[in-house]
């Protein structure tokens, strides 16, 4: 396989915070012991200068045996305090941890659990559209069809969102970005010219990307343009380039035209912010957003005379 | 003759509708339910693609390809499964798998899919016991194997697609869109990067000197040729 690149490793990440707050928690023991310490000297050297003085030996040293027994008592409490804290703030992340890794295992469990009856009747209607003679039957199947595609959209979108909030990684690698577009995008909606009418100007380039997320990417994009167009069938204009010859990112437009979404709302792709009050869960936009941003690229929305835009940057692999 | 497949696959509805669509297509098939099931059915025939489901009862499905890869190297393997993470598709290309197909799938494009892993296992193997000598190695391709020196070495499916084309072609530059057409798959993206990574095994296998190749060369800007001396 290509040779890739993980991004986030949470293992790394929480050894390091282990690290950090270790180091931390020896650095204030090792303080409070040095300030105890000096205290306690503190205490003595000025005994001896009472001594000096003249003052009377067993009133010094019952003031100095007071004085040293505070400064151990005070900083055996702060002490204490620190490492009860600590080990509270301990039993706090390691349950923490424990219970992110049982919502990762239900996730992972729930993922099989959706994903395999979605296949099979996907399966089942293909059987059907396949083996069915009767034209009059064909658009029930075909109407089945779109709905399991719907749901199966429905089900990635908030499967993967789960798998990336809690902590999932991305495997970039160079990705050549025109024949995946063509392979996996175009080729993906031949059939569909009733719902949806796509052309494309892309220039070719190398970029780092996850293919998964690209997918999802893409097919998100698509359906809003579907859902949110005041045309049947929706048109959409792909359009990609890169900006300059030394550019270090390519750009990638999504333009849908006659758009109900008619300004952009200052939170859009943010969670649960939605474009229209009437359609959507808010999910979609936030996930490009945040794929996009795990492949180091960056995405903008804008309007224009009705034309809704996508614009992504996906950063450039040079050494292809 | 018809292909031998062996389908992996716990969940009766999914599996079913598989197994008789592709025996529909002509393919012959045996169907297993668990791991234990498909180690049974591997002992007594040999199949030329093993399609495998990853969650299963007694156990999981990326064991069966490991299995599959050590002890019956010419069977080819496709993961078909729910488990769609990057960490998965990793793991299982990292097996040796052919292609990784997530759930749920269209059909047709398993179809496809099966018909490209089979035809390059066709291409690769044909003709049947031939050995050949290529630099300090010989080559079985219907086996997957280089003996070189006489230790034995396991090519994986696409290593050997890939030679066998530069055998076929040599004292001929092939391109790279050449390589790409008939050794990977349409879902896959290899870069040049990724191709140079497979010739740099071939080399150190073969080469008589890989830091200074002379066996399989690159041509810049357009791809590799075998050259005629072997």
């Amino acid at each position: 396989m290509a040779s890739g690149e993980i991004v986030k490793k949470p293992d790394r990440k929480v050894k390091w915070m282990i690290f950090t707050h270790l180091f931390w928690v020896t650095t204030i023991v090792v303080l409070i012991l040095w300030w105890g310490r000096l205290l306690s000297q503190q205490g003595e050297e000025i005994a001896r200068l009472q001594l000096q003085l003249g003052e009377n030996a067993s009133q010094v040293q019952s003031r100095l045996d007071r004085t040293q027994m505070m400064i151990a008592g005070e900083s055996g409490t702060f002490l204490f305090l620190i490492v009860l804290t600590n080990a509270i703030l301990l039993v706090l992340f390691l349950r923490d941890k424990k219970r992110s890794k049982s919502i990762q295992a239900f996730f992972a469990s729930l993922t099989h659990e959706l994903r395999t009856p979605l296949t099979s009747i996907r399966l089942q209607a293909e059987t059907l559209r396949d083996i069915e003679d009767d034209p009059k039957h064909q658009p029930f199947i075909h109407r089945l069809l779109q709905d399991v595609e719907r749901l199966e959209g429905q089900v990635q979108r908030s499967l993967e969102l789960a798998r990336l909030e809690g902590g999932g990684i991305l495997n970039l690698q160079p990705i050549p970005i025109k024949s995946f577009i063509q392979k996996q995008v175009i080729a993906s909606f031949e059939g569909s010219e009733q719902r949806i009418v796509i052309k494309s100007n892309i220039e070719d380039a190398v970029v780092w990307a996850d293919t998964s997320a690209l997918t999802i990417i893409f097919r998100n994009m698509i359906d809003n343009a579907v859902k949110y167009s005041k045309d049947t069938p929706a048109r959409v204009y792909l359009q990609g380039s890169l900006p300059s010859p030394q550019a270090t990112h390519y750009e990638l437009n999504l333009v849908h035209q006659n758009s109900h979404l008619e300004h952009v709302p200052a939170d859009l792709g943010e969670l649960f912010s939605r474009g229209s009050n009437s359609t959507g869960a808010g999910v979609g936009l936030y996930l490009i957003k945040t794929l996009v941003e795990k492949m180091r690229g960056n995405i903008e929305f804008y309007t224009d005379n009705g034309a809704f835009t996508h614009q992504i940057r996906l950063e450039v692999d040079r050494e292809q | 003759m018809s292909n031998k497949v062996l389908l992996l696959e716990d969940e009766i509805n999914v599996g079913s509708t598989v197994k008789d669509r592709l025996l529909l297509e002509g393919f012959g098939l045996d169907w297993a339910q668990s791991l234990a099931q498909a180690k049974e059915y591997l002992a007594s025939s040999n199949y030329d693609l093993a399609i495998l489901d990853v969650q299963l009862p007694d156990g999981s499905g990326f064991d069966m390809g490991r299995f599959i890869r050590d002890r019956h190297p010419t069977t080819a393997v496709i993961f078909l499964t729910a488990a769609g993470s990057p960490e998965d598709r990793i793991h299982g290309l990292e097996l040796g798998a052919e292609d990784y197909i997530t759930k749920p799938f269209h059909f047709k494009e398993l179809l496809l899919r099966v018909k490209k892993v089979l035809e390059r296992a066709l291409y690769t193997r044909e003709p049947r016991n031939a050995e050949v000598r290529i630099g300090k190695g010989l080559v079985r391709f219907h086996q997957y194997q280089i003996e070189v020196e006489g230790k034995t070495h396991t090519l994986t499916h696409k290593e050997c697609a890939l030679l066998k084309l530069l055998y076929e072609r040599r004292g001929q530059v092939v391109s790279r869109d050449d390589i790409l057409n008939i050794v990977w798959s349409e879902n896959e993206y290899p870069t040049p990067r990724t191709i140079d990574n497979f010739v740099l095994r071939l080399r150190k296998l073969l080469e008589p000197s890989p830091d200074d190749p002379s066996l399989i060369r690159s041509v810049r800007g357009v791809g590799y040729t075998l050259e005629t001396s072997l």
